[in-house]
C-alpha cells in the first residue's frame, strides 16, 4: 500500500470519513488505529521495531518528568532548611539522573537504527582495515531488512525526549496518545520530521471538518502526485540506466543525467511530501514545510534551510547548536580569537560544527562512504565560505558588486545549484571513487556535440516523448516555484480568489495531465518514494 | 445555508466533469487494434434484427471472406467479427454482443483460435483486443470476471491504467478516431470487417508445416460455446476450418473437434487441406502468407463458402428495399477497394486493406515482410 496506490486512497478516503464522524474525543484514537493498520499492513513484524521505540521512549519520558516533579517538590519542601549550594547539588543530582535516562533512550533507539543501518558498513570498514594488515581476520557481511521510516520515527522520538529533558514540552502519560505521536500514518515513511510541541496537540485535538481544508489539502495531493507521478517516475529509468554503467557514458551525458537527478529527486521527495502534508490537512492538522524551492538558494548554507527543512530543524537544534554553545567549542573559539583573529574565533568553531552536523546527515542518508563524502562536501564548502567571507566580501565592494541586485541572485542561484550538483554525484554513484570519476568526466569529457544526441539516453527506455513531458513538467514547477517566490503566496491561495471556471478547469487540467502523462498501471515497475529507503 | 449548497452544487458539477473527461479520455486512449475496434463498433451500426450470418474466429476469417461478395452473389448479409490472433476466450463475448441486436439464422465458427497451446489464449494482450473494445454492459463486465485472472481485473475495469501512455502513439489514436467518425458518419462499415495485404505469396506447392493443438482448456471452452448457442436457441451453428496454403501433419486431430460439434447437433465444414478443391483457390497466387488468402483468394472462398452456406440454411432474398439498397452501397465500396488490392499487387505494392481503406488510398508499408508476417528471405 503505497502513497501512489489505489488502495491507499481509499484507505484514506474511508479513515477521513470515519475521522469525522467520529465523536470528537475519539478522534484522535481513529487516527492511531488507522496508522497501525497503515504500517501493519505495510511491514508486518517489523512494527516491534516502531513498538519498542514507542514504549522505552514514551517510559523514559516519564521517569525523567518524574525526577523532575520530584526534585520540584523536594526542593520546595525544603525551600527553607537548605541552602543555594545544597539545592544546586541536589539539582545536579537530578540532572545527571534525567542525563543518564535520556542517554540510555538515545543509546537503546539509536542503537536499533545504527544496528540495522550502519553494522555491516562498519564490519566492512573493519573488514577493510583487518585485510590492510593481513590478520587473517574475516568480519561477517550481515544484511538486516530495514524497517520502513525507521529513520524518521527514530529522529522524531528522540526529538521528543530531548525536549522533555530540556523541559520544552511535558511528557505524555498516555501511551495510546504517544504512539500516535511515533506512527501518524502520512508522515511515517518519509517525513516531515515533526517537533513534538508542533505535532502532538494537533493529532490529539478535535477537529471538524472544514472545506476549504479539504481543497487545499487535495489541490496538495494532486501537486505531489503530479510532481511523483509525472516527473519523478519518468526520470528514474534514466538515472538508474546510466549510473549502472557510468563508464559508457560520456561526460556530457553523465551530466545531463545529474541534472535529471536535481529534479527527479525534488519531484520525489517534494512530492511524497506534498501528498502527505495534504492528507493530514484534510484530516485539519498542518505538518512542516519540508521544502521551500531550495533550487532559488543563493548560497549552499541557504539551500540547507529550504531542503529537507525539517531534517536540518532537527540537526540544527539538537546537534548544531549544543555543539556550538558546548564549553569545549566556547573555549576553542576564545583560543583562536586570541591566537589568530576574532573572525577566526567566530567561524571555525561554528563551522566544525557545522561540518560535524552535515556528516550527521550524510550518514543519516545511508552506510556507504559516499554518503560520508556527501555530507563532508557540503559542510566543507560552507565552511570554506564562512572562513573566506571578509576576503569576498572586500572583493565585491573593489568590484562595486551589488550584491541585492537581480543579476547577482541570478550569479549566485546558479553558483549554488553547481555546488548541489557536485553533492549529487555522490548520491547517484555506486560509491566514492565512482562518483569521483563520473564527476571529472562531466567536466573533461564533456562535448556539446553529444548534446543533440540524445539517443544513447533513450535506450533506457524514456523516449523523445518522455523527456518533452519532463521538460515541460521542469518549467510547470519552475513558474509555480517563482510565483510563490515572488508573491508568497501557495498557488492554491491564489487559485481560490479566481472565477470557479477558471479554478475548475486548471484542477481538470491537472487531473488530466497525471492521469495521462503519469507513470502507473500493469506495464509500469513503480519507483518506490526515494526517501522510503531511510 | 446558501453557501452550503453552493458549494455542494459545485463539488458534484466538478465531479461530474470529472466523470465526464474520465469516459472521453478512456474512449479516446483504449487503442490497442484499430481494424478490431472498427469491426466490433461497426457491428453495433448493422441494422437491427439485419444480419443472416455472423463468421466469428481469427485472422483467417477477415482475410479468407468477403461479406459482400457474398451479398453480391447469393444474396445475404453477414459479418466477420473476427480479430488476428483471437483467444477463444473471446468468442462467447463477442456473440453476446452480436446477439442484443442481431438474430442470425447461422452463426459460423471458425476453429484456428483452438489449435494453438493454452498459453496462446491466456496472453492478456490477445484478451485485451477484444475485451476492450466491447462496448460497457453487463457483457463486458461478465467476460472480464469469467475470462480473466483476478489480479489482471483492475486493469480491465479501468482501462487508462493499461492505456493512458497511448499519448505517446498520436498516430493511431488521431486514425481510430477519424475512422470511427467516418463509420458513424456512414451508419456503417463498409467492408463489415474484412482485411487484406496486397501481395501474392508464390508458393512453390503445399507443405506439411503445422501441426494441431487442441488442449482441454480449448474443448472446455468450445463446448462452452455451443452450449450457449443452444441455451440462445440457435438453430445453426457451422464450425469450420478455414483454407490455408499448408498441410498439418496430425490432421487427424481436428476430427476431435468435429465430435466435440456434432454432440451438440451443429454442423462441421472443413475447409483445410488442399485449396485447389475450394472453387480452385492457387497456393502460387492467392495467399499473402502461408496462412491468409489475399484478395483474389478472399473472392474465390467467398464464392465457395456462400454457396455452402446460401445452400444449406437458405439464406438471403428476404430483405427489405432499404437493407438491400444499403448492402449494395456497400458492396459498391467494397468493389472499389478489392480492385484497388488487386491492383496493387499487380504492381508489387504491400499495403493494408481494411475499412479506412474505403476513404482513403492506404500507404504502402513500411516493413512488408513484417506487415505480412513472412521471413524477409521470403518477401520478394
Amino acid at each position: 500500500m503505497t502513497l501512489i496506490s489505489l488502495e491507499f486512497a481509499l484507505f484514506v478516503g474511508l479513515l477521513t470519513i470515519i475521522y469525522f464522524i467520529s465523536p470528537k474525543k475519539y478522534q484522535w484514537l481513529v487516527l492511531l488505529a488507522g496508522s497501525y493498520i497503515y504500517y501493519l499492513n505495510i511491514c508486518n513484524i517489523y512494527i516491534l521495531y516502531m513498538m519498542v521505540t514507542t514504549v522505552t521512549t514514551w517510559a523514559g519520558a516519564i521517569a525523567i518528568d518524574r525526577i523532575y516533579k520530584e526534585q520540584k517538590a523536594t526542593v520546595k519542601e525544603h525551600k527553607k532548611d537548605w541552602d543555594r549550594a545544597q539545592r544546586k547539588a541536589y539539582k545536579e543530582s537530578m540532572l545527571k539522573k534525567c542525563k543518564r535516562m535520556m542517554i540510555l533512550v538515545l543509546l537503546l533507539n539509536f542503537g536499533i537504527l545504527g544496528f540495522l543501518k550502519y553494522s555491516a558498513f562498519a564490519l566492512s570498514i573493519a573488514q577493510s582495515i583487518a585485510s590492510l594488515f593481513s590478520t587473517g581476520v574475516h568480519f561477517p557481511s550481515p544484511s538486516f531488512i530495514l524497517p520502513l521510516g525507521i529513520s524518521f520515527y527514530t529522529f522524531q522520538s528522540m526529538g521528543y525526549i530531548i525536549d522533555v529533558y530540556m523541559e520544552k514540552v511535558d511528557a505524555e502519560y498516555n501511551l495510546p496518545r504517544f504512539a500516535l505521536f511515533v506512527s501518524f500514518f502520512p508522515q511515517i515513511i518519509q517525513g516531515p520530521i515533526a517537533m513534538y510541541e508542533d505535532l502532538a496537540h494537533q493529532l490529539y485535538e478535535s477537529h471538524s471538518f472544514e472545506f476549504l481544508r479539504l481543497k487545499n489539502g487535495l489541490m496538495l495531493i494532486m501537486w505531489g502526485a503530479f510532481k511523483k507521478m509525472v516527473i519523478a517516475d519518468r526520470a528514474v529509468d534514466i538515472i538508474n540506466y546510466v549510473t549502472a554503467d557510468s563508464s559508457q557514458f560520456s561526460g556530457t551525458y553523465i551530466l545531463i543525467t545529474t541534472i535529471i537527478y536535481a529534479l527527479q529527486l525534488y519531484a520525489d521527495f517534494s512530492g511524497g511530501i506534498d501528498i502527505v502534508r495534504g492528507i493530514a490537512q484534510i484530516l485539519g492538522i498542518d505538518m512542516a514545510e519540508n521544502f521551500r524551492r531550495p533550487y532559488f538558494s543563493t548560497s549552499l548554507t541557504e539551500y540547507w534551510h529550504r531542503w529537507h527543512i525539517t531534517l536540518g530543524n532537527w540537526v540544527r537544534t539538537y546537534v548544531f547548536y549544543p555543539l556550538s554553545i558546548s564549553k569545549t567549542f566556547l573555549n576553542m573559539g576564545r583560543n583562536m580569537s586570541q591566537k589568530w583573529s576574532k573572525h577566526i574565533g567566530k567561524v571555525v568553531p561554528t563551522s566544525l560544527a557545522s561540518l560535524i552536523t552535515f556528516l550527521i546527515i550524510g550518514i543519516w542518508h545511508g552506510a556507504n562512504g559516499k554518503y560520508v563524502a556527501f555530507g563532508l562536501w557540503n559542510g566543507g564548502v560552507i565552511m570554506l565560505i564562512e572562513l573566506v567571507s571578509p576576503i569576498t566580501e572586500r572583493i565585491f565592494e573593489k568590484l562595486h558588486v551589488n550584491v541585492k541586485s537581480f543579476l547577482y541572485r541570478i550569479v549566485a542561484m546558479t553558483w549554488t545549484f553547481i555546488l548541489v550538483l557536485v553533492g549529487y554525484y555522490f548520491d547517484i554513484a555506486k560509491d566514492f571513487s565512482d562518483a569521483m570519476s563520473m564527476l571529472l568526466r562531466s567536466v573533461i569529457d564533456f562535448h556539446f556535440t553529444d548534446l543533440c544526441h540524445l539517443s544513447p539516453l533513450t535506450l533506457s527506455g524514456v523516449d523523445y516523448k518522455d523527456f518533452l513531458v519532463l521538460l515541460a513538467g521542469a518549467i510547470i514547477i519552475f513558474i509555480s516555484s517563482l510565483i510563490q517566490e515572488i508573491t508568497g503566496k501557495e498557488i492554491r491561495e491564489l487559485l481560490w480568489q479566481r472565477h470557479y471556471l477558471l479554478q475548475a478547469c486548471l484542477i481538470l487540467a491537472g487531473l488530466a495531465c497525471i492521469i495521462v502523462f503519469g507513470c502507473y498501471g500493469p506495464d509500469f515497475n513503480p519507483a518506490d518514494f526515494v526517501y522510503m529507503q531511510f | 445555508m446558501k453557501i452550503y449548497y453552493k458549494r455542494i452544487s459545485k463539488c458534484v458539477a466538478l465531479i461530474l466533469a470529472l466523470l465526464l473527461m474520465l469516459i472521453v479520455l478512456t474512449d479516446i486512449m483504449t487503442c490497442n487494434d484499430v481494424q478490431t475496434k472498427i469491426t466490433i463498433e461497426g457491428l453495433t451500426l448493422e441494422d437491427e434484427n439485419s444480419l443472416d450470418a455472423v463468421v466469428i474466429g481469427a485472422s483467417d476469417v477477415y482475410a479468407g471472406y468477403a461479406p459482400t461478395e457474398a451479398w453480391k452473389e447469393y444474396g445475404y448479409t453477414s459479418y466477420s467479427l473476427a480479430s488476428a490472433a483471437i483467444s477463444y476466450k473471446c468468442f462467447k463475448p463477442l456473440l453476446t454482443e452480436c446477439l442484443k441486436r442481431q438474430k442470425p439464422k447461422v452463426v459460423v465458427l471458425e476453429i484456428n483460435a483452438y489449435l494453438h497451446g493454452t498459453e496462446y489464449a491466456c496472453e492478456i494482450p490477445k484478451l485485451k483486443k477484444v475485451i476492450d473494445n466491447l462496448p460497457w454492459s453487463s457483457n463486458r463486465i461478465d467476460a472480464i470476471k469469467t475470462i480473466i485472472p483476478e489480479e489482471e481485473q483492475i486493469n480491465f475495469f479501468i482501462p487508462l491504467m493499461s492505456y493512458h501512455s497511448q499519448w505517446k502513439h498520436f498516430g493511431d489514436l488521431w486514425e481510430q478516431l477519424k475512422n470511427r467518425k467516418r463509420i458513424h458518419d456512414s451508419g456503417r462499415t463498409h467492408l463489415k470487417g474484412v482485411s487484406t495485404m496486397s501481395y501474392s505469396f508464390k508458393m512453390k506447392k503445399l507443405e506439411y508445416r503445422n501441426t494441431v493443438f487442441f488442449a482441454n482448456t480449448a474443448a472446455q471452452y468450445l463446448r462452452e460455446f455451443l452450449q450457449y448457442c443452444k441455451d440462445q436457441n440457435i438453430e445453426h451453428v457451422l464450425v469450420y476450418k478455414a483454407p490455408e496454403g499448408s498441410l498439418y501433419k496430425n490432421q487427424e486431430k481436428l476430427q476431435k473437434i468435429w465430435d466435440i460439434v456434432h454432440e451438440y447437433g451443429y454442423d462441421t465444414l472443413d475447409c483445410s487441406g488442399d485449396p485447389s478443391k475450394l472453387n480452385g483457390i492457387d497456393v502460387r497466387t492467392d495467399f499473402y502468407n502461408r496462412g491468409h488468402l489475399n484478395v483474389i483468394g478472399m473472392k474465390k472462398f467467398t464464392s465457395y463458402f456462400g454457396n455452402y452456406l446460401s445452400t444449406h440454411y437458405q439464406l438471403g432474398g428476404n430483405h427489405n428495399a432499404q437493407i438491400t439498397a444499403k448492402w449494395n452501397e456497400s458492396a459498391e465500396k467494397a468493389d472499389e477497394v478489392f480492385a484497388q488490392a488487386e491492383q496493387a499487387i499487380k504492381d508489387g505494392i504491400v499495403a493494408h486493406y481494411y475499412e479506412p481503406a474505403v476513404y482513403e488510398k492506404p500507404l504502402p508499408s513500411k516493413n512488408p515482410a513484417e506487415a505480412l508476417q513472412i521471413s524477409p528471405s521470403n518477401f520478394e
